[in-house]
């Protein structure tokens, strides 16, 4: 991400909105208004006279005929969402349904003054969590609804987390630490944890990247159900209700105003439409912030457990010889002292509740808002970002690793973005590794050589580094794999060791030629470490 | 040549009847007005040839001269300059009429607002469409609560929550008794001396914009107690 002649446009695919910006060099991010009145687009796609209409146009049709979050149709893997309700429901599918919304951005965003089409360098934010398929879906309908050739997808809060980098809150050469970016929009939490080293610039390490799909929506929810308790409480009669989605929108609609009145005040009073309990009389309550906390709490602690495993995780990117044991068992207060710096963004950061659990959580770190920019345009400033910094995920590697043999077969053994590890395997594991046994029930032969090639997700070689025992290395873009009796196992570590063990039992020790950091685009590894002998056990590793 | 009266006269015959007229009763406003027929004739040979490529004449009809307060449009204009240009060298026709496409894609370009323009005055109208939206919001949420409520300790309650989530600071509560201060107070009627009880009869409000830097909006107006 060098600095361009060109402008480079973000667009911030969001669960609840949409948002597009573009940087020239190093002036300020420009927001293009794509919404209408506002400046965002929600969203949302409807069913009106059996087509779809999308954002604004979405927002007044009846409730069945909505829907909302589709963005969560990637994140769960679902290929169809209902649309309407009785004889008139029907599955419309997640492609149909996103490329209306991409549709609609891209045709606003021409019409005032940002064509996508044509544009060099479009990047487009996707939750951390989502995989290489998914991620390939999301590129896939923004080719084809925007005309673009190409785009570059960037993990959200790790584009939060440039946006700070670049923001003017601190200088870029004297960041030198770890950076939690706690990104709560309206549908998912993300968070992110960075190792930055200041510089012009700066050199960035994802160290991990994790999230759960539960943010502003569920707040929503949890005090919509808290203020119905109230109103019952209070004689409202739901059976009598003639119109109960009525009240119900109402109340929801309530939730979501009190919530942004008590990041501001303490308490705050209530008035419901009188029209949407139909005869029913219903009295102005008090909502307060200690209620709303008390909402809150499950999904806050939620969220607090996702931020110590994200800052577990990060500490097993790094671990080398150390017992993964002890890293799970490492007491908070100890975790907290790595984080030097947090970065807040997404709407939901707003919420007084969520800083002060924070500051609780991470006493000893500084606190940034909103990445120079409102907390909900942070992920979309970054995405612009031109400070030329590339960020490496180590947590998430971006290139696929596959085994290839004869004319046309292959087998996949590490596919691009998929995390090395999860929570739950590592107390098998002595050291956190991505591993893959591949054998003859895969269709491996057992007789003549393959080879293994990495490349990026585009199809671009990746070189591999392959280091002999007498210290000598060698580039290759296509590592040679004998086959044999034995099974294939291939483990890939943290800090971009793998150690591949061929048919006939022989051990390979290699690593991924752009790994760990990058300087910059196109610059090399500032050094090869010591990579130390393979834990591959006999009878696999005969020396 | 036109007589170097009369050509001045024909327009302004021309402008001063408000409406289209024949190049008979145009002559015939000349000769009223004390010029010798002959010389009008002669005159106005010479102002029709002209009259087709001065910038404010038009022709409603074939028969009918107009004058127009606006000038012509600017492709009008250029498509009488090449009239005015004619040449009988086949050459120069087609240097005179490349020439003139020219200009005229320039101001086809000219006149349709670039990406540029499109992109910030889409910029520059969503800033004054947020302004607008929060006044609409305030008047809304006003209205309603009054019709819902009817309690107006709730309405202002409501109110100052909504202004305060703008980021914009109220100071100051009417009916509070506060200490004149004249950077931060404006006196209604007398100016109060500087730390002479006063008593607030509407309340200032300042807004930070994300920089941090507070913009006064309206000071807090007091009154002497």
């Amino acid at each position: 991400m060098g600095r361009h002649s060109h402008p480079s446009v973000g667009l911030d695919f969001g669960t609840t909105t949409a948002l597009i910006a573009r940087r020239r060099a190093a002036d300020p991010v420009e927001i293009l208004p794509i919404g209408n009145p506002r400046s965002w687009l929600p969203s949302l796609v409807g069913r009106r006279d059996g087509r779809l209409v999308v954002g604004e146009n979405a927002e007044n049709l009846l409730p069945e005929e909505i829907l909302r979050s589709v963005k969560r149709a990637i994140t769960f893997d679902q290929r169809t969402l209902p649309l309407g309700a009785g004889d008139d429901r029907i599955e419309v599918s997640r492609e149909d349904v996103i490329a209306a919304i991409l549709h609609e951005i891209s045709t606003r965003a021409g019409a005032r003054g940002l064509p996508l089409t044509g544009q060099r360098d479009l990047r487009v934010g996707c939750p951390a969590t989502w995989r290489r398929d998914q991620r390939q879906l999301l590129t896939d309908l923004v080719v084809a609804q925007t005309g673009v050739d190409d785009v570059n997808l960037m993990e959200e809060p790790v584009a939060a987390g440039l946006a700070w980098i670049a923001g003017g809150d601190v200088r870029p050469e004297e960041i030198n630490g770890r950076v939690l970016v706690f990104d709560m929009g309206g549908g998912t939490l993300d968070v992110a944890v960075l190792d930055v080293v200041g510089g012009r610039p700066p050199s960035v390490r994802v160290l991990t990247s994790t999230g759960i799909p539960e943010a502003g929506d569920a707040l929503d929810d949890a005090i919509a159900a808290d203020l119905t308790t109230e109103l019952v409480a209070c004689g409202l009669d739901l059976d009598r209700l003639r119109k109960p989605d009525n009240a119900h929108a109402e109340i929801l609609r309530q939730a979501r105003a009190v919530k942004r009145d008590l990041s501001v005040k303490d308490s705050a009073p209530i008035a419901f439409r009188r029209a949407a309990f139909g005869s029913q009389r219903v009295t102005p309550i008090r909502y307060t912030r200690e209620r709303l906390e008390e909402a809150f709490a499950p999904q806050l602690e939620r969220a607090a457990t996702k931020v110590w495993d994200a800052l577990r995780l990060a500490r097993l990117t790094h671990v080398r010889g150390g017992s993964t044991s002890d890293i799970m068992r490492t007491p908070t207060d100890e975790l907290a002292r790595d984080v030097r710096y947090v970065v807040l963004a997404g709407g939901m950061s707003r919420i007084p509740v969520v800083r002060r659990r924070l500051r609780e959580m991470l006493p000893d770190a500084e606190f940034f808002d909103g990445a120079g920019v409102p907390a909900d345009e942070a992920v979309v400033a970054g995405l612009t970002d031109e400070s030329g910094v590339d960020a490496v995920n180590l947590y998430r590697p971006s290139f696929d690793v596959t085994l290839h043999w004869g004319d046309d077969g292959a087998l996949p053994l590490f596919e691009a973005y998929s995390p090395l590890f999860e929570m739950f395997q590592l107390t098998r594991m002595s050291e956190p590794n991505f591993t893959r046994v591949a054998g003859r029930r895969d269709g491996l032969p057992q007789q003549r050589q393959g080879e293994l090639r990495v490349t990026t997700p585009a199809g671009d070689p990746v070189d591999v580094i392959r280091f002999d025992r007498s210290g000598g290395q060698a580039v290759l873009d296509r590592v040679p794999v004998p086959f044999g009796f034995h099974d294939v196992l291939f483990r890939m570590y943290c800090d971009g060791r793998i150690v591949l063990t061929d048919g006939a039992g022989h051990s390979q020790q290699l690593r991924v030629g752009p790994w760990p950091a990058i300087h910059g685009r196109n610059s090399k590894p500032e050094q090869v470490a010591h990579v130390p002998e393979p834990r591959v056990y006999h009878p696999f590793n005969r020396s | 040549m036109i007589d170097a009266g009369l050509g001045p006269r024909f327009e302004a015959a021309l402008r001063d009847a408000g409406a289209p007229l024949t190049a008979a009763k145009l002559k015939r406003l000349l000769v009223e007005d004390g010029a010798a027929e002959a010389a009008v004739d002669r005159a106005w040979t010479a102002f029709r040839k002209l009259a087709a490529f001065h910038p404010h004449i038009t022709r409603p009809s074939r028969v009918t001269y107009a004058w127009s307060p606006d000038p012509v449009t600017p492709s009008e204009a250029l498509a009488r300059l090449g009239k005015l240009l004619a040449t009988t060298s086949r050459d120069r026709a087609a240097a005179r009429d490349a020439l003139v496409a020219i200009v005229h894609s320039g101001l086809s370009a000219a006149a349709a607002p670039s990406d540029e323009g499109r992109f910030q005055g889409t910029r520059l109208r969503q800033a004054r469409l947020d302004g607008m939206l929060a006044v609409a919001d305030l008047a809304g949420e006003v209205e309603e609560m009054a019709y819902n409520s009817g309690d107006p300790d709730l309405i202002v309650e409501r109110l100052q929550t909504r202004v305060e989530a703008l980021a914009v600071q109220q100071h100051g509560r009417c009916g509070e008794e506060v200490p004149f201060d004249p950077q931060r107070h404006t006196g209604v009627g007398s100016v109060p001396r500087q730390g002479g009880p006063v008593t607030v009869v509407r309340p200032g409000y300042t807004w930070r914009d994300e920089s941090g830097e507070t913009v006064v909006l309206q000071r807090v107006q007091v009154a002497e107690a």
